[in-house]
């Protein structure tokens, strides 16, 4: 058939496993030569995953890469460069002390007598770079200098130099203004007419529209399907990337009243990432914030926890204007986080179980700076109990114990604080299906305590399952609020993808 | 095959983990027993133990800096510092001297805080900030001086470095090990202690947990600067005198003894009782090599290659990962 004969690039089984997980589940997918191909999918979907393996980030598990008729198993960087192939990921690679040149000649230097780095050459050369892509840069600008977008174009010069004929660009447009959205399309399409083939990933649904000849979906590290962008609409796209299965059960609700205050309310939070923020937390509910990664969602409540800047805004505690937080203050008035990374922001992996879970109690537990030890561990045998935690010593370390059990310590050091108010962010990342329902049967048990709970999960059926109300942020911005039980993923990821929707 | 390896490994590690240091320190005593004739007596460990009281005490506070993923240069030049400023107040203004040793810790606990400030305010990697605190504390202890001992030291000021309790006891042995009883309830059982363990071991985890990690590392330093002023007023005492030009290869002794002792120059890790293992390694060896007749040069490149060794060993799971 022609069309095998027009594919720079074909992919057939590829799979990608880490550990116990699978991120791309043998994956069959081709590239047209000269197409701008986008992919669509949810956070995890396995689309970076795909992504890097054809850039040589990492290594396939299985499977096989085909580009212009060579076939690999596997590729590094280097030689997925050579082979034309070429990402641009959203951290760009650039030295931010050098000179715009200089970061496009990095390591392949024009030289003279093979010594002498020839500068007038090199600036001549890029100069040249960017009057293909029909802007007008000063390549002489140090990086740092100049604005992400410039960044940007930087990068796609490097790859016309490094001779592209794929490039990935993954979500080329979330750091970038309208207009400056604009100009990277006419590169796009500028690029097209010389025959590079793009790679395109976006949350963007207009984007997708406009920019792309076809599209493929991928969920749950499956590719669901390629299609002409002509033959297929927006509503198609978030149905298939959302799936329909719901595979999890969760404890039901609706038997508490909310408080008739709200603890916490919040107006016009703004910080860098987000923007305008205002809503009421009841006791006794637990609230979503719902959105993809990078959407504002941690950033609301590390900036009501005193983790963040905030830079205005209005944040009162069961009615009384507060001054801005420090998270020691947040924690004196009862206010708990459970961090997203929780090997990096919530255990201790090398200290021992019981100092982790008794960190917050130190002064409680203790007289003239000295700690009981009676008192400590009877405090932690409780939650270990309560919780259920499964353990050797109460004196092993931290990392010798799962995922699930490592993140009930987390919960337990904050428990023991008796919180009134508690930000759960990603709660059940990186769990097993066990653990997952006890925490869900623990988050149900605070609402009906009458505690005021905010969950944040990149898990839609989790979002849906456990929240009473869902707020969708998109951008930094709140778009809308939707209602846990009637509300439907679709309802969810429209708002998150920017759009509105429609009744 | 290769899991009897890893699992040799894995049991080779946890054991020097436990017990490494004093199986260390064992066979060094049991190599200089054999090699000289007057080594293993009660007088050479006692004056060992004196010999080693000014490192460990140090130490001390160097095991603290560590913990929270630092590091400490100037305890050699506040060694220095400390011994001429206590006998100069005790001298030149008659203060008791009592209070000469309280304002001496006073200042080195100011001078730590200083390190402290550098590395948590002004975000000067430690390594730098208390290189270039040695050097102002040199100057400074010269300054003071003219580069020139201070002498009229009282009797009572020369017991504290020299004396013996009971007669037998070395004075600044004491002292060691009843710091070493203060540095292990600090650590082990204070809420400082665990806030300690806790911005060392992750930092961002720690601030998350409400604990001011900037607020932790002054103090820190502060303290390692107490400990580091308090071997220094000690050692003037043994000497006799206050000398400025002392204390060029302490940092380098106190830092081995630490290391010795399990204490991760990574942070978070390691437990105080053991660097008083490190500290008697460190004498040991260093006595060992005096009594064999072994020249100073030939002591430093041996003290060199010893801490390389010690934060080998200590680094062992991570080089065996790579």
């Amino acid at each position: 058939m022609s069309t095998a004969a027009s594919n720079v690039l074909e992919v057939k089984g590829l799979t990608k496993r880490f550990g116990g997980t699978t991120a791309l589940d043998h994956a069959d997918w081709s590239l047209a030569k000269g197409e701008i191909h986008a992919i669509a999918g949810e956070n995890g979907a396995g689309k970076s995953t795909l992504c890097k393996m054809l850039a040589g980030a990492i290594v396939p598990s299985e499977g096989s890469i085909t580009i212009d008729g060579k076939t690999f198993s596997k590729l590094n960087p280097a030689e997925a460069k050579r082979n034309g192939i070429v990402m641009i990921y959203q951290e760009f690679n650039l030295v931010p002390e050098l000179p715009i040149y200089e970061n496009i000649f990095l390591g392949k230097e024009i030289t003279k007598f093979g010594v002498n780095v020839d500068k007038a050459a090199m600036i001549k050369k890029s100069d040249e770079l960017f009057h293909q892509m029909g802007v007008k840069v000063d390549s002489r600008k140090i990086i740092a200098d100049i604005s992400v977008a410039y960044c940007q174009l930087v990068e796609i010069a490097k790859a016309l130099m490094e001779n592209a004929k794929i490039l990935i660009m993954d979500e080329p447009t979330a750091p970038l203004t309208n207009q400056e959205v604009g100009i990277l399309f006419e590169i796009i399409g500028r690029l097209k007419e010389r025959g590079i083939t793009i790679v395109y990933i976006s949350h963007r649904m207009e984007e997708i529209f406009e920019l792309s000849d076809r599209v493929t979906i991928m969920r749950d590290g499956k590719i669901i399907t390629t299609r002409e962008i002509g033959d297929i609409d927006q509503k198609e796209i978030i149905s298939l990337m959302v799936g329909h299965e719901l595979g999890m059960d969760f404890p039901v609700r609706g038997k508490t009243e909310r408080s008739a205050e709200p603890v916490l309310s919040v107006r016009n939070l703004t910080t860098d990432k987000i923007r305008d923020i205002s809503f009421d937390l009841y006791g006794g509910e637990i609230l979503g914030l719902a959105g993809l990664v990078g959407a504002g969602r941690t950033e609301i409540v590390r900036a009501i926890f005193g983790a963040d800047k905030i830079k205005s805004g209005e944040i009162y505690l069961r009615g009384k204007k507060t001054d801005k937080l420090s998270i020691h203050k947040a924690i004196s008035k009862k206010i708990g986080l459970i961090p997203e990374d929780r090997k990096r922001q919530g255990v201790h992996l090398e200290l021992p179980i019981l100092h982790n879970m008794t960190l917050l109690q130190l002064d409680r537990i203790s007289r003239l700076m000295t700690i009981n030890p009676k008192k400590e561990r009877a405090g932690a045998d409780e939650f270990v109990k309560k919780l259920r935690i499964k353990m050797g010593k109460l004196s092993d370390n931290a990392s010798s114990l799962s995922g699930g059990n490592q993140q009930k310590i987390v919960l337990a050091k904050w428990l023991a604080n008796e919180p009134d108010i508690l930000f759960f962010d990603e709660p059940t990342r990186g769990i097993d299906v066990g653990a997952k329902a006890e925490i869900y049967e623990l988050m149900d048990e605070l609402r009906s305590q009458g505690k005021a709970v905010i969950m944040i999960s990149s898990e839609m059926p989790e979002v849906l399952g456990m929240c009473d109300r869902i707020l969708v942020l998109y951008e930094g911005n709140m778009m809308g609020e939707v209602i846990g039980e009637t509300a439907t993923q679709d309802d969810v990821m429209t708002l998150a993808s920017g759009l509105k929707l429609e009744k | 095959m290769t899991a009897n390896k890893t699992s040799f490994k894995k049991s080779f590690l946890q054991f020097y983990k436990k017990y490494g240091v004093v199986f260390i320190l064992a066979i060094e005593i049991i190599f200089f027993s054999f090699a000289h004739k007057n080594f293993l007596s009660l007088n050479n460990f006692l004056s060992v133990g004196r010999q080693i009281s000014f490192i460990g005490i140090a130490a001390i506070g160097m095991t603290m800096v560590l913990i929270i993923g630092g590091i400490d240069i100037s305890v050699g030049s506040m060694l220095a510092f400390a011994g001429v400023f206590s006998t100069k107040i005790l001298v030149d203004f008659g203060l008791p001297l009592w209070l000469s040793i309280l304002i001496t810790l006073i200042m080195g606990a100011f001078f730590g805080a200083i390190n402290g400030f550098s590395c948590a305010i002004l975000h000067i990697p430690a390594l730098i900030s208390t290189l270039a605190m040695q050097t102002i504390l040199k100057g400074i202890a010269f300054l003071l001086t003219n580069a020139l001992p201070v002498k009229g030291m009282t009797k009572e000021f020369k017991y504290l470095g020299q004396g013996y309790l009971f007669g037998f006891f070395p004075i600044p042995l004491l002292v060691m090990l009843i710091m070493f009883v203060l540095g292990t309830w600090i650590l082990n059982r204070t809420t400082f202690g665990r806030r300690l363990y806790a911005v060392g071991g992750n930092s961002e985890a720690a601030r998350l947990s409400g604990i001011n990690t900037k607020v932790m590392t002054i103090l820190t330093y502060a303290i390692c600067g107490t400990f580091a002023a308090l071997s220094g007023v000690l050692m003037a005492g043994r000497l006799g005198s206050g000398q400025p030009s002392i204390g060029a290869d302490h940092p380098m002794d106190v830092l081995t003894a630490a290391v010795l002792g399990g204490i991760s120059v990574n942070g978070g890790k390691g437990n105080i009782v053991n660097v008083l293992f490190g500290a008697f390694i460190m004498g040991i060896l260093s006595n060992g090599m005096v009594m064999l007749g072994i020249n100073e040069y030939w002591q430093w490149v041996l003290k060199g290659i010893v801490l390389l060794l010690a934060v080998t060993l200590s680094n062992l799971d991570v080089i065996t990962e790579d």
